[in-house]
């Protein structure tokens, strides 16, 4: 038994021997201590128990082992840690604190910046791995009470590197010095041709936030960079997968071609579309607004510069995968409870009809309207009241409470978005590669529209020899939007809804289209326009295909110390495909009979157009930055050319043997459209910048760029542009010492500088010949064409030439608390001067046109300041980092010069406000018949523009005004409302009412992260921007616009007026009233404008990165993130069915539906 | 105690009760049932009836029109019948409604409804549904 007892024991020790000297080949360069134990679990059969908040985890260690044993590694690891290890059973080491009996005691100390030897107030003092913490006080002191010896006490301060005490039983009192954070000190920002320390910054640039853009469920930069910066107005044209945009930064920059003369936007320094950049592909954004700092651009960056500079890899990098993939759905940001009853559609449309001609808009009777009110409540058919009724003549009657809106539109759509990349380095090479597939379903329900989009990017730069490096970078884009209907898919939103009234279904029983019918309408109405029939028939369809690639290649030499030399050219290639299908609609108006719709809508036709755009851009420019002692310089000069051709074919042909099949091959009909289009520019640039600090406390920067342009004609085509701007960074003077304790940072900044416009057309200076229009333009003598010909435009002038833009900042940067808070705000003007418009009036023997000339001014005033917290504690021993920000902006632009003597309103005249809204005074609606006597006893209505509908159509239930019309204010007191002789001086009794510039553009976010969640909420807005809808927006309007649109907020009765609801809104009923400007609400007017200015909260994001998968994943997080979610706008007020972004895209604000929408995402590193 | 229960559950029956009588916002009149002339417990395709209806209350004072008609489950598909309008009739002090002959043209069980539509200001509109079912022999 002994035996046995002995050789037990000896093989038990044998065992623990073996397992405890299991030995370990591991290498480690500043890893922190948590990350090397489970590198060590992955190894051995060993795991470690420890407390994660055990202090000295965090560690950074740095190791080499090879065979080693584990508990000499251990040992080695652990050294200077204060945790001791111990082997327990089962292959479990456990960790603690080493001296767990050690003696408790106060410590104490002072916390200094370490350049100025100033105390740090606010630092906070924690001791690590439990909670118990406190900060510094004014003097920079703290004191902490029972402390143990071997704990480590952490001392953070934002902006500052973190500082770790081990404390010990010798000292008790400690002095502590903190490091600037190099982050901080070294941000570096994009600028034009390379790049800047912030703080040496002396231009007006804005970065955006990279996490307020990447990640959100949008489908482009577009909509991620709106309000990003207020300096920044982007409004989408319509809420449309693909919808284009406006974007200007600061305000339109020039009154000529506002589409056009937009932000050159430079995704790593070549030009691209916002639409087509993945927004997962962005490092940073800057963004250039003055023109000293978009002035080494030229001539294109007359409107500024947003430079979008995407990830790349870096040395030393291992590879990186990351994943992202989120989905979700979308759904209207509005309200489009619109009404269903067959009844109430009838009705309304039948009283404001006869208010306007005595005759009703439908023909129904009182025994019609009994089948519609005995059918007010069956949101189906019941069978003893179906909807429609076959007539004895074989023609339907219809009694529905259709829903036409929702038959033409979906309220919940799904979205997905994929996306993919890896990137890694070394010293030779780094690369970043990126995929991405988005795709999202449209609004439209019948032969539902679609958008795919794919996108890859591939980055790769390779250092060819120590003094040469080589960089290429490739992005392609491709989209593919499908929709059914006509070439516009716009159109739906408007004629899909007239005619369609609650009352008519979109079949019939037999499940033929509705569309003309003698009993639906007194007139020719005709349901949808055709529109429902069209897209219920499948056979419209359309295709818009585009497809970018842009290659650059880039070549930097080192030619000697602190001097390189850069040449890059790059290629960009776009197509465009537009095809369109259209075939006859067929339709019933009576049981077993069929029809074909005849509209311009329904014919056999097949169209393509092909466009190609080519851009060729050339940069070479050499960069020396010399530094000696405190004084730095960085010079840049170079060349920049760039050539561009646009090539389009459109085509259309009639009358396809098959309506399954779209190819030319199969019309055989009337050839309508053959056209081509060529459009060329190019332009030669050379610039140069010299920036100079001393010691980073004085600032200068100088720069100017010459450009030719073939736009204009030789002897007009160079433009010289110079910009200048200086900055004083107060802070870094010596009697700022005294306050740098709490007043970190303080620049001054000044520029002034000019950038030239050539946004003209492509040949403006050249009379042209128009030869599009010999297809239909012909001479006929006795029937026959015996001669085609082209016509010839009006003279131009042939002195056109750049129009400048001179811009003046002043700017004021400024940091507080360690940076926590910090400050930006700028104020500027810049003028406009020789904006392209009709020149000098010629007499009228000159029989064309009057040319345009270089000779309109504006100038632009304003102001924008942003506000940003940020900071970091320990809560419950976690890092809980936060920030809270936000930005707001404004500015007014003022017409300084225009030809127009005369003031007249019809255009610009010399100080007006850009934007400015004339109209009619209205104080309210007429109470009763004693005020209308009264108002006619001081004005005639009938000599009176506003009026002209009300009392001159006599055949009408009530002519002339009557209780519940509108009051018109006769300001100029002439007794009549006009519109005078239109003109400043004489405006009638009109007067500036409002302004649609946008005012007061503002931002403001706040986000938190801690123990892995993290969460941000971002709002933006515009504070005023007026609106008057205009004759179409008839879903605001409602049949005051036309009596027979369908989309009718089921409450709108209930804002008109009547005897009984005298404080109502709109006024009496009466269609038409808003269709003209001879009618009533037609022309702008007080009481009708409305601010659509609006606050939105643009997304808001909840993410959680879990702790687990350690081992194959370095980052897993889950999210959820909401876009556009919630608006409020004193529009809501009034109509609920429309965005204030639509209102703000159009006057009509008929636009496909702004959506917001709402995903779930995954994102994986490893 | 008793007295605040008392006068919590009489406030939540003066709710109750003029929640049941109003409907959107205003009182509406009461009627009877309908009173079928012949009155049979079983009708044949090819009688006539008469219906009528007796107004018990008047309702909300506010009342602007109202238009009220007889119809029946079978003329819904039919375009040759519309609804039978009818006027109140004062008869020994009853408002009565009366209709036309009504031909029973459809055997089973089919409904015969008296219908109102009565406007109040403001564009409220209210509905009026008291419908009588009648089995119909061939």
């Amino acid at each position: 038994m002994k035996r046995l007892l002995s050789l037990f024991l000896v093989l038990l020790c044998t065992v623990v021997t073996i397992v405890a000297a299991e030995s370990l080949t591991l290498s480690v360069n500043n890893k922190p201590l948590r990350e090397v134990l489970t590198l060590i679990e992955q190894q051995t059969t060993y795991h470690f128990f420890y407390n994660s908040n055990l202090s000295g985890l965090d560690k950074q260690v740095s190791a080499s082992f090879r065979d080693t044993e584990l508990e000499q590694a251990l040992k080695q690891l652990l050294s200077g840690t204060g945790i001791t290890y111990k082997f327990a059973e089962n292959n479990v080491i456990v960790l603690s604190m080493d001296e767990p009996n050690a003696k408790q005691h106060s410590v104490s100390g002072v916390v200094y910046y370490e350049d100025s030897h100033e105390p740090v107030i606010g630092a906070t003092v924690i001791v690590k791995g439990t909670t118990k913490g406190t900060v510094t006080d004014f003097d920079g002191r703290f004191e902490l009470d029972e402390v143990k010896n071997g704990q480590y006490i952490e001392v953070a301060y934002l902006g500052y590197e973190n500082y770790d005490i081990r404390v010990t039983a010798k000292t008790t009192d400690y002095k502590v010095f903190l490091k600037e954070a190099a982050s901080e000190l070294d941000e570096v920002v994009v600028v034009g041709y390379g790049a800047q320390k912030k703080v040496n910054l002396t231009g007006a640039v804005s970065v955006v936030n990279q996490k307020d853009i990447v990640g959100r469920p949008t489908a482009n930069m577009a909509t991620a960079l709106q309000g990003a910066d207020p300096s920044l107005n982007l409004t989408m044209s319509a809420g449309g997968p693909g919808s284009s945009y406006n974007i200007n930064i600061r305000g339109m920059a020039s009154i000529n071609n506002s589409s056009t003369t937009k932000p050159l936007v430079l995704v790593d320094g070549v030009e691209m579309d916002l639409a087509r950049v993945n927004t997962n592909d962005i490092e940073s954004v800057s963004i250039l607004k003055d023109a000293s700092a978009a002035a080494i651009y030229g001539s294109k960056a007359a409107a500024g510069v947003v430079l979008i500079t995407t990830k790349s890899g870096h040395e030393g990098m291992a590879p990186q995968v990351t994943v992202d993939v989120k989905a979700g759905w979308k759904s209207p940001t509005t309200d489009h409870d619109f009404i269903t009853q067959g009844f109430w559609s009838a009705y309304i449309s039948d009283i404001f009809m006869q208010q306007h001609t005595k005759t009703a808009m439908t023909t129904y009777n009182d025994a019609d309207y009994a089948e519609l009110w005995m059918r007010l409540n069956d949101d189906t058919e019941n069978p003893e009241r179906p909807w429609t009724v076959v007539q004895n003549d074989g023609s339907y009657k219809y009694y529905a409470n259709f829903d036409w809106y929702d038959h033409y539109f979906k309220s919940t759509r799904p979205v997905q978005d994929y996306n993919i990349s890896l990137k890694g380095g070394n010293n030779k090479i780094n690369y970043y590669v990126s995929g991405r597939y988005y795709g999202e379903d449209g609004m439209i329900r019948i032969d539902n529209d679609k958008w795919h989009q794919f996108s890859t990017r591939a980055k790769v730069n390779i250092n060819v020899k120590p003094w040469m490096h080589y960089g290429v970078n490739f992005s392609f884009f491709s989209s593919r939007y499908t929709y059914p209907g006509t070439t516009s898919s716009r159109e739906i939103f408007r004629v899909g809804s007239l005619h369609a009234m609650a009352y008519i279904p979109a079949t019939n029983p037999d499940g033929s289209y509705v569309y003309l019918n003698p009993w639906i309408y007194s007139g020719q109405g005709t349901v949808g326009d055709g529109m429902s029939a069209l897209l219920m028939n499948g056979k419209h369809k359309n295709t818009n295909i585009n497809r970018e690639m842009v290659l650059r290649n880039t070549l930097t030499f080192d030619l000697y110390k602190n001097l390189t030399l850069n040449a890059d050219y790059s290629f960009t290639w776009r197509m465009k495909e537009i095809t369109n299908r259209s075939v006859k609609v067929p339709y019933s108006a009576k049981e077993g009979t069929t029809d074909l719709i005849e509209n311009f809508r329904s014919v056999d036709s097949y169209h393509q157009q092909l466009a190609r755009y080519q851009t060729h851009n050339y940069n070479v420019y050499v960069r020396w930055n010399p530094t000696w002692d405190d004084h730095h310089l960085t010079l840049t000069a170079g060349y920049n050319g760039e050539m561009y051709r646009y090539h389009s074919l459109s085509a259309e042909r009639m009358d396809l043997v098959t309506e399954e099949l779209s190819s030319f091959n199969f019309a055989k009909g009337e050839v309508t459209d053959l056209s081509e289009s060529i459009k060329t520019y190019a332009t030669n640039g050379f610039f140069a910048r010299a920036n100079y600090d001393w010691k980073g406390r004085y600032l200068f920067e100088v720069s100017v760029r010459a450009d030719a342009s073939s736009r204009f004609a030789p002897g007009y085509r160079w433009a010289v542009t110079p910009g200048g701007s200086l900055g004083w960074r107060m802070s870094e003077e010596p009697f700022w010492r005294p306050i740098r304790k709490w007043w970190d940072n303080a620049k001054l900044r000044a520029s002034i500088g000019q950038l030239a416009n050539q946004m003209t057309g492509y040949y403006d200076y050249i009379q042209s010949v128009d030869a599009s229009g010999m297809f239909t333009q012909s001479i006929t003598l006795d029937g026959a064409t015996v001669l085609s010909y082209a016509t010839e435009a009006d003279p131009n002038a042939g002195t056109l030439t750049w129009e400048k833009m001179t811009t003046y900042d002043v700017g004021l940067d400024l940091g507080f608390l360690g940076n926590r808070l910090s400050f930006t705000g700028d104020f500027y003007i810049r003028n406009t001067t020789g904006m392209l418009n009709t020149g000098t009036a010629l007499p009228a023997v000159y029989g064309a046109t009057d040319p345009k000339q270089n000779s309109a001014n504006m100038s632009t005033k304003g102001w924008e300041i942003s506000l940003v917290w940020r900071d970091k504690h320990k809560v419950l021993g976690k890092d809980f980092s936060y920030e809270i920000g936000g930005g707001v902006g404004n500015y007014k632009t003022v017409i300084t010069k225009y030809n127009n003597p005369e003031k007249l309103l019809s255009t610009y005249y010399e100080g007006q406000t850009l934007g400015e809204l004339w109209g009619y005074e209205i104080d309210g609606l007429f109470a009763n018949q004693g005020e209308v006597n009264d108002y006619m006893s001081r004005v005639d209505p009938v000599r009176s523009e506003v009026y002209t509908d009300i009392v001159g159509v006599l055949d009408s239930k009530a002519p002339g005004l009557h209780p519940g019309d509108v009051r018109y204010v006769d300001l100029n007191g002439d007794g009549v409302i006009t519109s005078g002789n239109n003109t400043v001086d004489n405006p009638g009794d009109r007067r500036i009412i409002g302004n649609t510039q946008p005012r007061y553009n503002y931002n403001f976010h706040v986000s938190a992260e801690w123990y892995g969640v993290d969460i941000s909420l971002y709002f933006q807005g515009i504070g005023r921007r007026d609106w008057y809808p205009m004759t179409e927006a008839t879903t605001y309007w409602g049949p005051y616009s036309r009596p027979y649109q369908g989309f009718m907020a089921k409450d709108f009765m209930s804002n008109v007026w009547s005897e009984d609801n005298p404080s109502a809104y709109f006024p009496r009923y009466r269609a038409y009233e808003a269709l003209g400007a001879a009618n009533s609400l037609g022309p702008a007017n007080s009481r009708y404008m409305i601010n659509v200015g609006y606050l939105r909260l643009k997304n808001v994001t909840v993410g959680y990165t879990l702790p687990c998968w350690k081992r194959v994943f370095s980052e897993f997080r889950i999210y959820f993130s909401a876009e556009n979610p919630w608006y409020w706008s004193p529009l809501l007020k009034y109509c609920r069915s429309i965005d204030p972004e639509q209102a703000i895209a159009g006057s009509q604000a008929i636009t496909y539906g702004f959506a917001k929408s709402f995903t779930f995402g995954i994102t994986a590193t490893f | 105690m008793r007295k605040y229960l008392f006068i919590a559950f009489a406030f939540i029956a003066c709710v109750f009760f003029s929640a049941c009588k109003k409907s959107g916002g205003v009182t509406l009149p009461e009627f009877s049932a309908i009173t079928l002339t012949p009155q049979q417990s079983v009708y044949h395709v090819g009688d006539t009836v008469v219906c009528s209806i007796k107004r018990l209350t008047d309702g909300d004072p506010s009342l602007k029109a109202a238009t009220y008609w007889f119809y029946t489950s079978w003329w819904g598909s039919d375009p040759n019948y519309t609804a039978d309008f009818c006027e109140p009739e004062l008869v020994n002090g009853d408002v009565l409604f009366t209709s036309s002959k009504i031909g029973l043209s459809k055997a089973g069980e089919v409904r015969i409804y008296f219908w109102g539509r009565l406007e109040y200001p403001n564009w409220n509109f209210q509905p009026i549904t008291i419908p009588v079912t009648l089995n119909v022999e061939k």
